[in-house]
């Protein structure tokens, strides 16, 4: 099935943000893993993926260093920074509120019944 | 065969407007657009199949070079370069206005020449502008050279056994003891920078040097003009650079280690600071500094007392009523009294003729300044930048408040206010503001933790790694 983007779009910051968090990565390496974790439903572009990790390391949320590649080229990983856990923390929490009260919704008339 | 990847750069690379991100923005695109070819050949596509599928996993290139020129942009620091401006301005006009009654001679030089004073002005407008627009990196380059030329010109040309007896190189002499004291923490700066992750080496190398800074203002035939404490400023500041840093483990020595050593020469070099600026006695200094009116005959209290007279009858808003005594040789003028009015003393001198309210905005214009400098300098991402704007920042900062304390009568540590000391330190002052200023306007580049050498530099005519 094919997903509304607009969905997606107002939390990638968040899932960019939870898959740092257990470890550093960089960018292929994060596509691939949110594929892998959402099974194949999430994708994200380098148009959006990019601009965006720039964009949470302007904001102090993530930090970034590098280390040669398998084949030696120089890649650039991100970490996760104390300040961004705890921003992940409340958006994951804000996220959860959200999404519980959209399944009470979907239900219906079910929990008055 | 096309190469559809170099194509993809090319086209990204020509949105990014900014030349100095470019490189490391097309860099990580290029580690992502082989990744993805290399994924595309494990499941078994030809090189030429490869290379189109991983630019179409990508996405459109102009739209990445779009997003990524957004949020990678220089960002001019109009705000700060106003409030800049405006202090410099007023304080000219005000060094200008104050001090037009007083007179010149050849032996008592104490008003300020007003053309002299706005050309400094122009001068220092266009230094700051220029140095706002200055790519602060060249000093990466230059970091080993310019701090031991710089001491080995201070030690040829400051000291007074090395001045010649020559009516041009008295001058000169005074030009290039200012610079050289306002310069000197930036040139420090380069030098630890190019100490990073050195280890004891590094930090011992940084270390060394320092003590050659209070010989050669100590020693300097022009050293009292910069104020009594001017002698302790440069290495203070130096010292406190050098502290901050290896507080964040600066020589890679580990953060326990760098902490337990900077804490330890923090203590060593208080001590210091207090045995130095105390003798004969700490008691004494500190009686004399809090009740200079205790010691009415020791000479050094004379400036302390005369300035609490002033500040006590000072009003709101106009000029207060202390009058100067006369004597044989003052016949009561507030300038002759009080040595440095013009410059070092000044913002006595706008308490005395104009009352509390403008040298408290005075005041508190300077420290909103050199506040917001310091610590928006000690938040910068690129290590270079934290140590230029630290360089720059700090000793502003040490001046003013040291600055503010002297102004009220307690003078422990006199060194000029920033920006009044003279017309050399009002143009000279604002072009190192200009060079901080130039940090915060690339602190939207993408910034990586090896040296802020960009990844790896990619041109449109050159063969990618692959």
């Amino acid at each position: 099935m094919k997903l509304d983007k607009s969905l997606l779009s107002g939390s990638t910051g968040l899932l960019v943000l939870k898959l740092l968090e257990d470890g550093d990565k960089y960018g292929y390496q994060m596509t691939e893993e949110l594929r892998r974790r959402s099974d194949k439903t999430f994708e994200l572009k380098s148009g959006t993926l990019y601009p965006l990790l720039h964009t949470l390391e302007q904001k102090g949320y993530i930090t970034a260093w590098e280390e040669a590649s398998d084949s030696s080229r120089p890649r650039r990983y991100y970490h996760l920074t104390d300040t961004g856990r705890k921003h992940l923390a409340e958006k994951e929490q804000e996220w959860r509120t959200y999404a519980d009260a959209m399944v009470k919704v979907l239900k219906g008339g079910e929990g008055y019944a | 065969m096309r190469d559809l990847i170099r194509e993809y750069l090319t086209a990204a690379g020509e949105q990014i407007r900014w030349d100095r991100a470019r490189p490391t923005l097309l860099a990580e695109l290029e580690d992502h657009l082989l990744c993805e070819r290399e994924a595309a050949l494990a499941r078994g596509l030809s090189e030429e199949e490869a290379r189109a599928e991983a630019v179409r996993q990508m996405g459109d290139p102009v739209t990445v070079g779009q997003e990524l020129d957004r949020v990678h942009r220089p960002k001019p620091q109009w705000g700060l370069l106003g409030l800049t401006l405006a202090i410099a301005m007023a304080v000219t006009v005000l060094r200008v206005e104050l001090t037009r009654d007083w007179w010149f001679s050849d032996s008592f030089f104490q008003g300020n020449d007003s053309g002299n004073c706005y050309l400094a002005l122009f001068l220092g407008t266009a230094l700051m502008l220029a140095g706002h627009f200055l790519d602060d990196t060249i000093l990466a380059g230059w970091g080993n050279l310019l701090f031991p030329a710089g001491l080995l010109l201070g030690f040829l040309f400051l000291p007074n056994y090395a001045v010649p007896s020559s009516p041009l190189a008295e001058p000169a002499i005074y030009y290039v003891t200012h610079i050289f004291h306002l310069v000197m923490p930036l040139c420090y700066g380069g030098w630890l920078y190019a100490r990073r992750k050195g280890g004891r080496k590094g930090l011992l190398l940084s270390l060394l040097p320092l003590p050659a800074l209070p010989f050669i203002m100590y020693t300097s035939h022009h050293g009292y003009t910069l104020g009594a404490g001017s002698f302790l400023l440069l290495p203070a500041v130096c010292m406190v650079m050098l502290l901050v840093l290896t507080w964040k483990d600066w020589y890679g020595l580990g953060r326990v280690r760098s902490r337990l050593l900077a804490a330890g020469l923090a203590l060593l070099c208080c001590a210091g600071f207090l045995y130095f600026t105390t003798l004969p006695s700490p008691a004494h200094s500190l009686s004399a500094f809090l009740h200079p009116e205790l010691y009415v005959h020791e000479s050094d209290t004379y400036t302390a007392i005369l300035i609490r007279e002033i500040v006590s009858k000072a009003h709101w808003l106009g000029p207060s009523d202390w009058t100067a005594p006369a004597n044989q040789l003052d016949p009561g003028s507030y300038w002759i009294s009080l040595p440095g009015a013009g410059n070092n003393f000044f913002p006595v001198t706008v308490l005395h003729r104009l009352g509390w309210l403008p040298y408290l905005l005075l005041s508190g214009g300077f420290l909103l300044l050199t506040l917001l400098l310091l610590v928006r300098g000690l938040r910068q991402k690129n290590v270079l930048g934290r140590v230029v704007s630290l360089s720059i920042a700090l000793p502003l900062l040490l001046q003013t408040v040291c600055g503010i304390v002297t102004s009220l009568g307690f003078i422990w540590f006199p060194v000029p206010f920033p920006l009044v000391g003279g017309n050399c330190d009002l143009a000279v002052q604002m072009g190192l503001i200009g060079l901080a200023l130039s940090v915060f306007r690339q602190e939207t580049l993408p910034v990586t933790d090896k040296k802020d050498k960009p990844l790896f530099l990619f041109r449109p005519d050159q063969t990618l790694t692959t």
